[in-house]
């Protein structure tokens, strides 16, 4: 059974994801690319203001609006789970 | 570049096959221009290019021609079936998983990354209850810093181009055979006091830079813009927007400069427009004169009032501007790298904030010095009466009959004598002067004139000049204390002369009809919401440029007037 990919908004705090791919707009995937956001990535959700998401990348940190964090579908065992 | 001298990396950073083959196609096409091959490196022109950097590609097309763009696209044709649009995304990919193999092969990590010291810092400044009141501190110490630690440097520049400069000016003309003439004039009360205009600002910038300079540098501003992204969406802005408000409340000047830090010119535009609406510090005075005058016993309660307004009023624009205006440009959704937390280095901080204060004395002292001289050659002009050029009464000068020709504009508003227009209208110049005009066109003794002491020598003056340099230094660090603390000082009660009392309320009851009080309360109004002052518009011009100078000037004017008509007509309607 393929595992299902989730925009990562819906990961909630504390998960510990893999980046399946970036949907949505070329320049936005791009510059998310550029930051270390490349599929196949572990992505770690710090905190979830609501509004925005605090995100680690390896040693990285990142702060992303929902509005970005939507476009980037990831995979998870938490969702086999939920 | 001195890319010759480093030794040649041993692993060589190489792309997929088909990009190679692409890559090394472009590379020949470009070399064969000899501009840019003395220009760029080939190899990584042709990158930059494949991955889409429209300014470098124009460049390169200005010195190459349409052959750098016949190449270009070929390439881009051949790669379309392997990479579609995703051309940009594979090449920082492929990039990405280059350092990922290089870093697996020469780093030994644990397996589970510890907890860094910026993490647990991050843990409870970016904490969801925690969070928002850090920042708020923080805020509250910039503003404090911004106007309590700096006012005393202020007063001293002010004093010291008052005094002693304009003293040394005069003496010089005299010296010159100039003295007593209008030339003197315009060089003390135009000239001096219009730069001196400028001037006073320094010290806040220099402290509002040294401030932003601090946080930005620790890597805090990131977490900020993080934790007060939920409520500036409100407005539609995001967190970053929060601090320019914040300093707008101490002076316009650094808050419309701190709109640098945001990244999209959309919302440093929206913000700007909002920030003017903070009552900044300069504005008190007039507040304090005014309450002092018609609301004697509630002058507290006004002044908390009027800076209320302010911040509904920017809240109020700024979710109508969101749909108006800016209706087709939601915010620029933001990704944002928190650095790790690092201590600031004293050079980058004097650098920053030097180089940001400079910027501005560039810009602003041209127009404030234009400004200046203009107003003063309306004073200095008589259109009736007996006086001459440079020496004739107020009520008889060029200013007079132009704010007697603004007095209309004003007079719904319940405030349409020429006094009060003229005030506005210097106003527009500076807050600072309100007062000090008003002081004038009610024909009244200059508020602030010095007590005229015996003349004092150069040297006497150079000593008093740095004596006020120490004292006002030795204030600065009384006042520090006081940046943690949260005592809010109560403005210095300040008692109006009777004579101007009297006059002011003779003036605001016979332009407002008997309603003088509600006529002061939307004047009060009025100064709250129009242009801060000459310095804000140039420093809105040299950020957004004239057109969004101009949207700013004009709004404010309306919304002050529109709120001023509501004040008095809606305070008449209910029997005020």
């Amino acid at each position: 059974m393929p595992t299902p990919s989730l925009p990562l908004p819906l990961a909630g705090e504390g998960a510990t994801v893999r980046l399946v791919a970036i949907q949505g707009g070329q320049r936005a995937a791009h510059r998310l690319a550029e930051l270390g956001l490349t599929p196949g990535v572990t992505v770690t959700v710090l905190r979830d203001s609501g509004g925005a998401l605090l995100v680690a990348v390896g040693d990285t940190r990142l702060a992303l609006s929902y509005g970005l964090a939507q476009m980037v579908l990831v995979t998870g065992e938490e969702f086999r789970d939920a | 570049m001195t890319a010759g001298t480093l030794p040649a990396p041993g692993a060589a950073l190489r792309y997929a096959p088909p990009i190679e083959t692409e890559l090394e196609r472009l590379v020949t096409a470009l070399g064969a221009i000899p501009a840019l091959a003395e220009r760029y490196p080939l190899r990584w022109l042709a990158i930059q290019l494949l991955e889409g950097d429209d300014d470098l590609l124009a460049e390169a097309e200005g010195l190459g021609g349409p052959t750098v763009t016949a190449a270009l696209a070929a390439c881009r044709e051949r790669l379309a079936p392997h990479y579609g649009e995703d051309l940009d995304v594979a090449l920082v990919d492929q990039r990405y998983r280059f350092v990922h193999a290089l870093a697996g092969q020469a780093l030994t990590r644990p397996a589970t990354p510890p907890l860094t010291l910026s993490d647990r810092i991050d843990r409870v400044v970016t904490h969801r209850w925690l969070g928002i009141p850090i920042f708020l501190a923080l805020m509250w110490v910039v503003f404090k810093l911004t106007t309590d630690v700096t006012a005393p440097f202020v007063d001293w520049i002010d004093a010291t181009l008052s005094g002693p400069v304009s003293a040394w000016a005069t003496t010089l003309l005299g010296v010159a055979g100039l003295g007593g003439a209008w030339f003197e004039s315009l060089l003390v009360d135009g000239v001096i006091a219009g730069v001196g205009g400028v001037l006073v600002f320094v010290p806040v910038l220099l402290a509002l830079y040294f401030a932003l300079a601090l946080l930005e540098d620790s890597g805090y501003m990131a977490r900020a813009a993080f934790v007060m992204d939920r409520l500036m969406h409100a407005l539609g802005l995001h967190g970053k927007s929060f601090l320019p408000m914040i300093v707008g409340f101490g002076c316009s000047v650094p808050a419309i400069y701190a709109t640098r830090t945001l990244d999209s010119r959309r919302d440093r535009i929206l913000t700007g427009l909002l920030v003017p609406f903070m009552s900044c510090s300069a504005r008190l005075p007039v507040y304090v004169l005014i309450a002092a005058i018609f609301f004697p016993s509630h002058a507290g309660l006004v002044i908390f009032g009027l800076y209320l307004t302010g911040i509904v009023v920017a809240i109020v624009i700024g979710m109508l501007l969101r749909r108006t205006l800016f209706r087709n440009q939601p915010p620029a959704p933001f990704v944002l790298e928190l650095p790790p937390y690092r201590l600031p280095t004293l050079r980058g901080v004097w650098r920053q904030m030097w180089e940001r204060t400079a910027a501005f004395l560039r810009k602003a002292t041209t127009i404030i010095l234009a400004t200046s001289v203009v107003v003063w050659l309306l004073l200095a002009l008589p259109v009736r009466g007996e006086g001459r050029f440079a020496d004739t009464p107020v009520d008889q000068s060029a200013f007079a009959a132009v704010s007697g020709a603004t007095a209309p504009v004003f007079a719904p508003l319940g405030f349409g004598g020429w006094e009060t227009s003229g005030a506005l209208l210097t106003g527009f110049v500076a807050k600072e002067v309100v007062v000090s005009t008003l002081g004038q066109t009610y024909a009244v003794a200059d508020l602030e004139e010095e007590v005229a002491t015996a003349p004092a020598t150069f040297s006497e003056d150079l000593l008093g000049i740095a004596g006020g340099l120490v004292s006002a230094t030795g204030d600065a660090l009384r006042a520090l204390p006081g940046v943690i603390g949260i005592t809010l000082e109560t403005p210095e009660a300040e008692t109006a002369p009777e004579g101007l009392a009297a006059a002011v309320r003779a003036g605001f009851e016979a332009s407002s009809g008997g309603h003088g009080s509600l006529a002061a309360l939307a004047f009060l109004v009025f100064v709250l919401l129009y242009t801060p002052c000459m310095t804000t518009v140039a420093a809105a011009r040299h950020e957004f440029g004239s057109r969004w100078m101009w949207v700013s000037i004009v709004g404010q004017f309306a919304v002050a007037w529109l709120a001023a008509l509501l004040v008095f007509q809606g305070g008449r309607l209910l029997g005020g």
